[in-house]
């Protein structure tokens, strides 16, 4: 088992205290700038001891708050790929692979560094830094890859579960990589965690409004609620300037005080001439950006849409506006 | 003179060797409190024995001593917070580190060193 439990003290104000487990498998830290991802790591690697917690790696304990166990970080078995570029520039790249393998007598390290610079597609001078300090990062052979924000692709996140079968923890805001390849996932903010569990739960299911806030849903209201109908699998919601209808909302009582949440893709908007639809609510639209893949809408109230150029090519012109809530996309806790 | 030149040498590689040292274990271990301490010892140790009036290789030493350690303290501290790092999470040795990445990378720095340190007994007037 790995699991990490951490408490640090940084300054007055901040303090990181988070606990997680990380399975085999891709385990996704996300939070924002300032959050504590990158000192989480480096707690976990040993180059910073915590106050207190337990870092516990392939069943080994490393770190151990109360019985004063703290192992250097060269006996950590953990694997760190910083975020800055730490190649070391006076050897080629396969000379910092070479250095990782030491332990290795010498023709199985040869073998090991032409095996991996094939996996990784490494050359001597030429090839993705990136790609070569995690293809470092594996030849030492560690019980946990500890990746900080280091601009890893999904191809190359790939790559590397093929070639490391352990945990390994990745620090990113690429929400689209965390679908893509995460098991687990792990939000921080302001050194807690707001929310964890499997990646596409949590992606779909935010527990509270800064877990929204992390995971892209721009649109969170305060709401109540008003009727549940779990015959027709149905509930109202009624927030400040407009009225939604939701799914059945189990384990929520009428009047319950709610967050309803919803990403800005899935809105959809429509002229104001045509007939009102389920959730179309009619609201002024406040300004417009456009981007590059698409139109990004701010309505009155905070409610943001993003519609595709072709879309906003055909309706730019309305007079006036209502913006589709899908039921279906809610999320309320 | 061609004793008192072999000496010189001598004394400046053991300054050399000794503050290469210290330089090292001060940046890896980055003591907390002490720091001026150190450089207020270093200081004294320097002085103390011209103070004193002595004459000796100790004095080449000592004073050879606080340059070596002005001249490569930084570069270590930068090497130390860039690069190794990473290679103690590789699983690499301090000794390892020190003798395959700091001294490659900071060799500029401590042939420096060792002039200053052959020059400082001229700067402090000792020859």
């Amino acid at each position: 088992m790995t699991h990490a439990r951490l408490t640090r003290r940084v300054s007055a104000g901040f303090t990181l205290q988070a606990e997680f487990a990380m399975p085999a498998g891709v385990t996704a830290l996300v939070g924002p700038a300032g959050a504590g991802k990158s000192l989480a790591l480096e707690l976990i690697a040993g180059f910073a001891r915590p106050d207190a917690g337990r870092v516990m790696i392939d069943d080994a304990i490393v770190f151990d708050g109360e019985t004063r166990v703290n192992l250097p970080p060269r006996r950590r078995r953990a694997a760190h790929v910083a975020s800055r570029d730490t190649l070391f520039p006076h050897m080629t790249v396969r000379e910092n692979l070479m250095f990782a393998a030491s332990r290795r007598a010498r023709l199985e390290r040869h073998k090991r560094v032409a095996g991996i610079m094939e996996q990784f597609a490494l050359e001597e001078t030429a090839g993705s830094r990136t790609a070569a300090r995690i293809a470092r990062a594996i030849l030492s052979e560690p019980r946990l890859l500890l990746i900080d924000e280091c601009g890893v692709d999904e191809p190359l996140l790939r790559r590397t579960m093929s070639a490391f079968p352990g945990p390994v923890l990745l620090v990113t805001r690429d929400l689209d990589l965390c679908h893509a390849c995460a098991d687990e996932m792990v939000l921080l903010e302001a050194g807690r965690v707001v929310q964890r569990g499997a990646t596409r739960e949590v992606l779909d299911a935010p527990e509270s409004a800064a877990a929204a806030g992390l995971l892209g849903f721009d649109n969170v209201f305060a709401a109540t609620i008003a009727a549940l109908d779990p015959g027709r699998d149905t509930s109202r919601l009624e927030c400040e300037h407009f009225a939604f209808t939701g799914p059945y909302l189990p384990g929520h009582f009428n009047g319950d005080r709610v967050q309803v949440a919803v990403r800005s893709g899935v809105l959809r908007v429509h002229s104001g001439e045509i007939a009102a639809g389920v959730n179309f609510v009619a609201l002024p639209l406040a300004a417009v950006s456009e981007r590059l893949r698409g139109a990004r809408l701010s309505f009155a109230h905070g409610v943001v849409a993003e519609v595709p150029r072709g879309e906003w090519e055909r309706q730019r012109d309305n007079k006036s506006w209502q913006v589709e809530f899908p039921p279906a996309a809610l999320r309320v806790f | 003179m061609a004793s008192e030149l072999r000496s010189l040498v001598l004394c400046a590689f053991a300054a050399l060797i000794a503050g290469v040292a210290i330089s090292w274990a001060v940046s890896v271990w980055r003591p907390r409190r002490g720091g001026f301490a150190l450089t207020l010892g270093v200081l004294l140790a320097v002085n103390l024995p011209a103070v004193l009036g002595l004459r000796s290789p100790v004095l080449l030493f000592l004073a050879g001593l606080p340059l070596v350690l002005l001249a490569t303290a930084p570069r270590f501290e930068t090497l130390n917070r860039e690069y190794a790092g990473a290679a103690r999470s590789l699983g690499a040795s301090e000794l390892r580190i020190f003798l395959r990445l700091i001294l490659p990378l900071s060799w500029h720095s401590v042939l420096l060193a060792y002039v200053l340190a052959l020059y400082a007994p001229f700067a402090e007037l000792l020859l």
